[in-house]
């Protein structure tokens, strides 16, 4: 049993919700980069402890580790990052498009409003 | 051969956004291109169905690894006839999309994305491992975060964020599922999970691994509560991406719901198939008061969506064969209509130049035929018989009232009185209204007919499912049976396969 | 042999109406009035069809006849062939005939979509005769929603106009509310009988049907209600009379209307000795027949006053139908005697309304010396719907009569008959009143200015099936002996006595005659009383259902909104929460369940690793620091940290390839959220730092990331816990060198064994890139003016 690295994992999967729980948009996408992380590690953990094995290179006598966690995650550690840098992307479109980089924001306006205000400011 | 077919089916999406990224702006060419690429998939998935109607399963190992420590993909008769279905409507959506712009003025990426979509969608459908799932998911997720934004102006574009942000978490918990369930049960092969689960049956792992990941798939598919990334993102996508994503992407969700609880969980979770059925009948309930109160073609139909999700969910909750069938049949009905629904939609905004009811108007005087099919489909998603959405409600109210689960059934037809309510919202808003001044259609727009034809198609199609009815619903109740015998899924896949000591 | 032929004429006469029906589409716009023709032609051998199949009928029998449609859901194409369902395809097809002549005149040259309105006619036929004719219960079903459907387009034919649309939403939203109820009871019978075939149905129920078999009828009923306009849903057929008059001659007195009786009538056998049935169909049936004769009264519209009566005599026929015991009696006079007269009175109504434009009674008068003729033929089909001698009416109300005080005596005059001699007396009175008021005040007195402003001569052809129709009702009235033939002749075994029927016109001194002379009398007399203030009378509102009905449809949505709205919708910041709290409850149930019966199991902190809590303990300081902090800038900093805390333990796990990928990957998503940080200006880093509405639901906020955790950790307990003991992964370690030739074990699982990931894992990151390219070449915002700015 990983009894710490469990906990750990939680605690950090409740920080991460707490994040994404917020508003600015700095907060969510960090928040979503640690969440990545958390259940990056979970998902290793999930190969059970560690103790007394060894990597799961055959070069020496095992017992080794369980490779196919350890795959797994690599796989969702670079799918991860693919989302990651979507979301940053967009990020910065939307606030490239609306000027604000608070969630709140996004969604107080009228259609109307938003598409006429641009025009009007130039005046 | 057979699993020629079935790989093809994944790598010919594939290769064709390859090719079609490298191919750059030579516009006609990639048109053509694009254009074999979707007809070959549709012959190729007509292939399959016909082959799994034989078979009964068609399995393929990647790298021939085996089922043990490689990775399977596995085409049954619901499957089959699913990508067939998801085919075919890729290919009238392409079509579609052809008539509706020109080919210089097209996004060059629409095309690579929606053949990448498929790959996801494909590949959904046939997953025989878990964490493949859980690839092709994140295949189809990231395809549709990149069509959501590829065409959105600024105000459209922060729809795509709530439509981001609530799929990304879905995501998270799909993998931590994958990380579970590979402890528990040691293995992400869901022929051997199923076997696995069924040994341990009598612990309550399998029922709290079978929450995490049928919820994944209700957001997926749309249920209340987990659907509210969908009714205000999809409106903003163009016509013919809505069409596809309409009819395709909620689906899945349903599909996976019947695949894990028939094939891969044990059959004793009667607390999920409870939360299941009421959270259809919610769904159902909630989903179609979100298309009464919207305004706009899009918006209702969009809302729609969801509504018709509910009753699907409500068919897997009632797991029996029977219900998978009628849920099967419904889920096709729903693909062919939902999606020319939308795309009618798309034909609307063409003329009108809008699609909010309080300014469309006029379009069953001067385009008769444009009226005639959101008639017919309009009508078949309420239900009226003979058309094809008929026969699904038919029997997911008969297995309920056989059930016993009286006011869901009632709930089901009450739900579809508020359905032809607010496609009665849209009849009259726009076709048979007088046209608003400043908003009169114009039948002089380019493509509308091209658009209107690529429709036919789907028409044609539901039109027969209604009309032939038997041929679909005897397809669709062997393909319940076989959804719910797990046995002989196991034998397919594990059968024959060197054990290497599990 | 005989079958196999009604089988084939039927389904010709069904083919024909839909091949019509697609003609009148296509020549609608080249011979526009002149359409007429083709509808008529079709009809006309429609109506060829079914006199076939009337005349190979052996009188007293009932045959079935199909082929297999959806064996799969017990539907068949079949038809049950009896005197009943012969009688009411003959009125389908016959009547269709006069209506589509009576449209040559009706819709003249200043009409348009000629085409479409006869297409509609014509698919509206099929159905209907495909509704009385079916021998199944989900195929009746079935052509029944057709009528419906047809029916509303039919009725929002003239679709300009707001009236029209909503009179079309409200007869198709009540007649398809109410088929939907009758759906149920479809599906119902389907499990109950096991069979949806009709012959089996009426045969009665399996045993232990017991409280099964009264809901069926119940809900079958209730669509039989609803498509005949009785109470509760009495209030659609009024304002149907939106509809070109043609159609309303047709579809709503003569035909689609008639289909609640006609469905009780059908079902007669199988449940009529139910002890719902006299209840629910008297009780309805009287009642809506009272109400209806009360608006009758009171309304003006030319139109409105036929429909109301319509629906009175509906309901008089329910209840006559409701009345119940082993058998019925000379339904077929009264249903034949009310499509004479309701029929031709409409075709005179719309004819007046045609020729004067205009259909308030109020309006209208001194016709007699315009169109002496329809004046004439007014008369006869006026005192047919008052019951005077000498018409088929007079028939018609006697026998009805006789009948009810016959079962009044028979049961010793008990609630029900009694109940019904008195409501049935009244409603007399009241026709009598209304009856001689429509044809007084249209064609005696003075002309009124309406008419000598507008009038214009009326087309002939209008002219003729008025005539035919009040023939009719003054041939048989007069020689009803002829009626009886028909009405032996329609007799079904298992419904009908099978006996000789005879009809009198004079049967001495009776019961019934005296209190017929007292109904005319007592007419006459209210009429007279209310001829001054008739004008002025107007309809209550408490009974202008109707009105409630558009206001429902009216507030349906800005409930549905309310809804939509209270569930956070359109916010989507807010949605958020509540689904994390729909997940962490949805698996939290069965986890708490696992925990509280494995409790035991649980080995806690046994091989606890120093080193790995160290790393835990300062992964999660990192954490809190990046909540903590306030800059962006420290924040980004204790992320890095974390990524590379991570980084160590993946090593601590002994998975150096995980190390490595990881390190890379967390570089280069440090600086990628550097660049975006570059493009943030400092304004906005200062307004997050101070906006309070972070702080607003802080609690929410904890509580929701404390079940995350909880809810992780208990499954990460859970799956360990109880860890298989032969995972996959054991075996590769095995097999790597000799089958994947590699000995990391991690790299031949990504490129051999599992190479199908890696490679979509590529395309994943091949489709961020493209959306991310989407992204930031952005289409310009369309110009403020443009509609909605939404893309087709």
């Amino acid at each position: 049993m990983l009894e710490e690295s469990i906990i750990m994992v939680g605690l950090l999967v409740g920080c991460s919700i707490y994040l994404i729980l917020q508003s600015s948009f700095v907060r969510i996408l960090l928040g979503f980069a640690m969440l990545s992380n958390a259940v990056n590690m979970f998902v290793l953990l999930m190969s059970g402890s560690p103790d007394q094995r060894q990597a799961p290179v055959v070069i020496k006598d095992g017992p080794f580790v369980d490779p196919l966690p350890q795959a797994l995650v690599l796989t969702a550690i670079v799918i991860g990052f693919g989302v990651l840098g979507y979301m940053v992307m967009l990020f910065y479109r939307l606030f490239k498009a609306c000027g604000t980089t608070n969630s709140e924001d996004l969604y107080s306006k009228s259609r109307e409003t938003f598409l006429i205000e641009p025009e009007e400011a130039e005046k | 051969m057979n699993s020629l077919l079935l790989i093809g089916l994944l790598l010919m999406p594939l290769f064709s956004a390859a090719f079609l990224l490298l191919l750059r702006r030579r516009c006609l060419l990639r048109r053509g291109l694009l254009l074999v690429a979707s007809s070959l998939q549709v012959v190729l998935a007509w292939m399959l169905v016909l082959t799994c109607s034989d078979v009964g399963y068609v399995v393929h190992s990647l790298g021939s690894w085996g089922p043990f420590v490689g990775i399977v993909v596995v085409a049954d008769m619901t499957s089959s006839l699913l990508v067939l279905a998801g085919a075919t409507l890729a290919l009238v959506c392409v079509a579609y999309s052809f008539f509706q712009t020109l080919a210089s003025t097209e996004h060059p990426l629409r095309g690579v994305l929606i053949q990448f979509l498929m790959v996801g969608v494909n590949l959904s459908f046939f997953a025989g491992d878990l964490f493949n799932l859980f690839v092709a998911f994140e295949v189809l997720l990231l395809a549709s975060y990149a069509l959501m934004s590829l065409e959105a102006d600024d105000w459209d574009v922060k729809q795509s964020y709530p439509f981001l942000a609530l799929n990304v978490l879905g995501s998270s918990f799909f993998l931590m599922a994958c990380g579970a369930v590979y402890a528990s049960y040691g293995t992400l092969n869901l022929a051997l999970l199923s076997e696995r689960m069924l040994e341990t049956t009598g612990d309550g792992r399998g029922a709290v691994l079978a929450a995490l990941i049928l919820t994944v798939f209700a957001i997926k598919a749309g249920a209340f509560p987990l659907y509210f990334w969908l009714p205000n993102s999809y409106p903003t996508l163009p016509a013919p991406v809505l069409g596809l994503f309409g009819g395709l992407l909620t689906k899945l969700g349903v599909y996976l719901l019947m695949r894990f609880t028939g094939t891969v969980f044990p059959p004793n979770l009667d607390y999920h198939y409870l939360v299941l059925m009421w959270m259809g009948g919610v769904t159902m309930l909630l989903g179609v008061l979100g298309a009464v109160s919207r305004g706009g073609v899009q918006s209702i139909l969009s809302y729609h969506i969801l509504s018709q999700i509910g009753y699907m969910i409500l068919a897997v909750g009632f797991y029996t064969p029977y219900a998978f069938a009628a849920c099967l049949f419904f889920i096709l009905h729903n693909i062919f209509v939902k999606s020319c629904l939308l795309l009618n939609g798309g034909v609307v905004i063409v003329l009108n130049g809008t699609d909010e009811l309080k300014k469309t108007g006029g379009l069953w005087k001067l385009a008769p035929l444009l009226g005639l099919i959101f008639l017919l489909q309009a009508l078949s998603l309420a239900g009226i018989p003979p058309l094809s959405g008929f026969w699904g409600k038919y029997m997911i109210v008969l297995e309920g009232i056989r059930l016993r689960e009286f006011f869901l059934a009632a709930l089901a037809l009450a739900v579809s009185v508020l359905t032809l309510f607010s496609m009665l919202k849209i009849w009259l808003g726009a076709y048979w209204k007088d046209a608003v001044a400043g908003y009169e259609p114009d039948l002089k727009k380019k493509g509308w007919k091209g658009m209107s034809l690529a429709m036919g198609v789907l028409v044609l199609i539901s039109l027969g499912m209604g009309l032939v009815a038997q041929h679909f619903v005897g397809f669709c109740l062997r393909a319940g049976e076989q959804m719910l015998d797990a046995a002989a899924y196991r034998q397919a896949v594990l059968g024959g396969w060197d054990r290497r000591g599990l | 042999m005989r079958a196999v032929d009604a089988l084939s004429l039927i389904s010709l006469s069904l083919a024909l109406c839909g091949l019509g029906s697609l003609a009148c589409a296509f020549v609608g716009p080249f011979l526009r009035e002149r359409t007429a023709w083709v509808a008529v032609v079709t009809a006309l051998s429609a109506t060829a069809c079914i006199a076939g199949v009337a005349a190979g009928h052996d009188p007293g029998t009932q045959v079935a006849v199909s082929v297999q449609w959806v064996p799969a859901l017990g539907l068949e194409f079949s038809f049950l062939v009896d005197g009943l369902s012969i009688f009411f395809a003959l009125v389908v097809t016959g009547m269709g005939v006069l209506v589509t002549v009576y449209g040559r005149g009706y819709m003249d040259s200043h009409s348009e979509n000629h085409g479409r309105f006869y297409a509609y006619l014509m698919l509206f036929m099929a159905a209907m005769i495909g509704t009385v004719m079916a021998g199944n219960l989900l195929l009746l079903f079935v052509f029944w929603e057709l009528t419906g459907l047809t029916s509303f387009l039919l009725i929002g034919f003239l679709h300009d106009k707001e009236k029209s649309r909503a009179g079309a939403r409200m007869a198709i939203l009540v007649t398809g509310g109410t088929a939907l109820v009758m759906l149920a009871g479809v599906a119902l019978s389907g499990l109950v009988w096991g069979t949806l075939d009709l012959v089996k149905i009426l045969n009665g129920p399996p045993e232990g049907a017991g409280a099964a078999e009264s809901a069926v009828f119940v809900l079958l009923a209730v669509g039989a209600l609803g498509k005949s306009a009785q109470f509760p849903f009495h209030f659609w057929l009024p304002n149907a009379m939106a509809a070109p008059t043609p159609v309303s001659a047709y579809l709503h007195s003569a035909t689609m209307v008639k289909l609640g009786v006609f469905f009780v009538a059908r079902v007669f056998p199988a449940f009529s000795t139910l002890p719902e049935w006299v209840p629910l169909l008297m009780g309805v049936g009287l009642f809506t027949a009272l109400l209806a004769a009360v608006l009758a009264l009171l309304s003006h519209d030319l139109k409105a006053i036929l429909a109301q009566s319509t629906v009175l005599q509906l309901g008089l026929l329910i209840a006559f139908y409701g009345m119940g015991g082993a058998v019925v009696k000379g339904d077929i006079l009264h249903v034949a005697n009310h499509v004479f007269y309701k029929g031709a009175l409409f075709m005179i109504a719309g004819l007046i309304d045609h020729a004067a434009h205009g259909r308030d009674i109020r309006h209208l008068g001194g016709l007699m010396k315009r169109i002496p003729w329809v004046g004439v033929c007014a008369l006869v089909v006026s005192a047919s719907m008052a019951g005077l001698p000498l018409t088929l009416g007079f028939v018609s109300k006697e026998y009805f009569l006789k009948d009810l005080v016959k079962a009044a005596e028979y049961s010793g005059w008990t609630l029900w008959p009694v109940l019904a001699v008195v409501t049935f007396v009244l409603v007399a009175v009241l026709k009598m009143a209304f009856a001689t008021r429509f044809w007084w005040k249209l064609f005696m007195g003075s002309e009124t200015e309406q008419v000598r402003e507008h009038w214009h001569a009326p087309d002939v052809r209008m002219v003729w099936p008025i005539t035919l129709l009040a023939g009719a009702t003054l041939v048989f009235g007069v020689w009803p002996s002829g009626m009886a033939h028909v009405v032996e002749w329609s007799q079904v075994p298992g419904m009908h006595a099978m006996k000789e029927v005879h009809f009198a016109l004079w049967h001495g001194w009776t019961r019934e005659l005296f209190i017929t002379i007292g109904v005319i009398t007592v007419g006459l007399l209210l009429t007279r009383a209310l001829w001054k203030v008739w004008p002025r009378l107007e309809v209550p509102w408490l009974l202008r259902w109707d009105v409630g009905f558009e206001k429902l449809v009216e507030w349906t949505p800005r409930f549905a909104a309310a809804v939509t709205r209270s569930l956070r919708a359109d916010e989507p910041v807010a949605y958020v929460p509540w689904m994390l709290l729909f997940i962490l409850a949805a698996v939290g149930v069965p986890t708490f369940v696992w925990w509280s019966q494995n409790i035991t199991q649980v080995v806690w902190f046994d091989e606890v690793n120093f080193l790995r809590g160290l790393f835990a303990f300062c992964i999660l300081v990192s954490a809190v620091a990046v909540i903590l902090l306030k800059r962006w800038m420290s924040q980004l900093i204790a992320m890095s940290v974390l990524g590379f805390l991570v980084t160590f333990y993946f090593i601590l796990m002994r998975a150096p390839d995980l190390a490595l990928t990881q390190i890379l990957i967390e570089t280069v998503t440090l600086v990628l959220i550097l660049l975006l940080f570059a493009r943030f200006p400092r304004k906005a880093e200062l307004g997050e730092i101070e906006r309070r509405s972070d702080r607003k639901h802080r609690l929410a906020r904890i509580t929701l990331a404390l079940g995350g955790a909880v809810l992780t950790i208990f499954v990460g307990f859970l799956a360990l816990t109880q860890k298989h003991p032969l995972p996959v992964g054991l075996v590769y370690p095995e097999i790597t060198i000799q089958e994947a030739k590699g000995s990391n074990a991690v790299n031949t699982i990504l490129v051999d064994f599992r190479a199908w990931d890696t490679l979509l894992e590529v395309a994943v990151l091949v489709i961020a890139l493209l959306g991310a390219v989407g992204l930031v070449n952005r289409q310009k915002n369309r110009p403020a003016g443009s509609p909605e700015g939404r893309k087709p």
